[in-house]
């Protein structure tokens, strides 16, 4: 019951610092595809990955033992994320008129086929892929990673 | 949802123990095919073009940069270096990430049309374009379409803005009627601020009175 709830308190808290730079709900990207048990966790919701299906900033991609998820993001930026993954996109913004730019996407556990968008082509030192033990920085355009599982060392 | 429900540190059952025996039974599986024990592997693989960009792998001590197709490298954790690049067989490639490929979304599709003369008409050219923008939305069951509309630069900025937009309008009208649901197509204009062939102010330039399609 006390992990439940310091769980809850970690999310919440994710969840503050999210909304500092853009507004709540404004749309990043949408669920391409999806199949096996797939959702979006939002907040301390989790809603299953469906048809028309719009993502926010904060949003983490979660995948059971069968399931997939395919996205494209605002930017052209498109992602596969394999079964067991959680990956959260911590930073997306798009505003090339105005030069505010970035992508952060955060591999707790999982496996993520990246290919670049805009944001990487025109302000590659914005986009960060980061695992528990590295930081992957692109220039584009392809790259696959896997995070094996472990209990959770993940914070 | 009964996986993600059960997932260590999210929750107490004992049903998440046996999920989590079974996740380390299959990871042990492709990371032994991989010959691999860190925790965190990263491949560079050639995009759709044939092209391979350019990746830093870097932690607390140290960096790696990959830059050729197949390089690798893995990470163990933040405080030991990623280890030197490698190239990963195809077969360990696809071992560990085919499934994952065979996955990806198509890329997004894109269509220009134009426009005559400070009008919202698009031209004839373009109209034939509109059955090929139909045909690409209901292939890829799209919800998300964006029509960006641009100007040339004769006439004044403001104006260039408000007719672009207009003309962004005027195509989501076109495929509204042609059925497509009005809630998935969003608009945007970018005026005289993003042209597509670069000229002074005030050049009459038809192919820069444009609107741009990208169904997603």
């Amino acid at each position: 019951m006390r992990r439940a709830a310091s769980a809850l308190l970690a999310l919440l808290l994710l969840s503050g610092t999210t909304s500092l730079h853009s507004a709540e709900n404004e749309r990043i990207g949408i669920v391409k595809s999806f199949s096996g048990e797939a959702a979006v966790q939002r907040g301390d919701g989790l809603i299953k990955a469906g048809k028309t299906m719009r993502l926010q900033r904060g949003d983490v991609l979660r995948t059971g033992a069968d399931g997939k998820l395919g996205v494209i993001f605002d930017d052209d930026t498109i992602i596969a994320v394999g079964p067991n993954s959680r990956i959260s996109i911590d930073e997306f913004l798009f505003r090339p008129a105005e030069n505010k730019m970035s992508f952060v996407a955060r591999i707790f556990t999982g496996a993520i086929s990246y290919i670049s968008g805009q944001i990487a082509r025109l302000a590659p030192e914005r986009v960060r892929l980061e695992t528990p033990e590295a930081t992957i920085g692109t220039r584009g355009t392809h790259v696959l990673i896997n995070v094996k599982g472990t209990s959770d060392k993940t914070k | 949802m009964s996986a993600l429900a059960n997932e260590p540190g999210t929750s107490a059952h004992d049903g998440g123990r046996m999920n989590y025996g079974r996740l380390c039974g299959l990871l042990f599986t492709i990371f032994f095919l991989a010959g691999c024990a860190d925790r965190t592997v990263i491949v560079l693989v050639p995009d759709r073009s044939g092209a391979t960009g350019r990746i830093a792998v870097t932690n607390d001590a140290g960096t790696v940069e990959l830059d050729r197709p197949s390089m690798a490298t893995s990470a163990r954790n933040r405080s030991t270096p990623p280890a030197p690049p490698t190239l990963m067989e195809q077969k360990k490639i696809d071992a560990l990430f085919g499934d994952l490929l065979a996955f990806e979304p198509s890329p997004p599709e894109r269509f220009i049309l134009h426009f005559d003369s400070n009008g919202i008409t698009i031209d004839d050219a373009s109209i034939a374009l509109v059955p090929e923008i139909l045909a690409s939305i209901r292939r890829r069951e799209s919800t998300d379409i964006v029509a960006v509309g641009h100007s040339d630069t004769v006439g004044d900025e403001t104006e260039n803005q408000a007719l672009s937009n207009r003309r962004a309008e005027a195509v989501k009208d076109v495929l509204v009627k042609q059925g497509v649901i009005a809630d998935f197509i969003r608009t945007d204009s970018h005026g005289e601020s993003n042209l597509l062939i670069k000229t002074a102010d005030n050049v009459d330039e038809p192919r820069n009175r444009r609107v741009e399609v990208t169904v997603r």
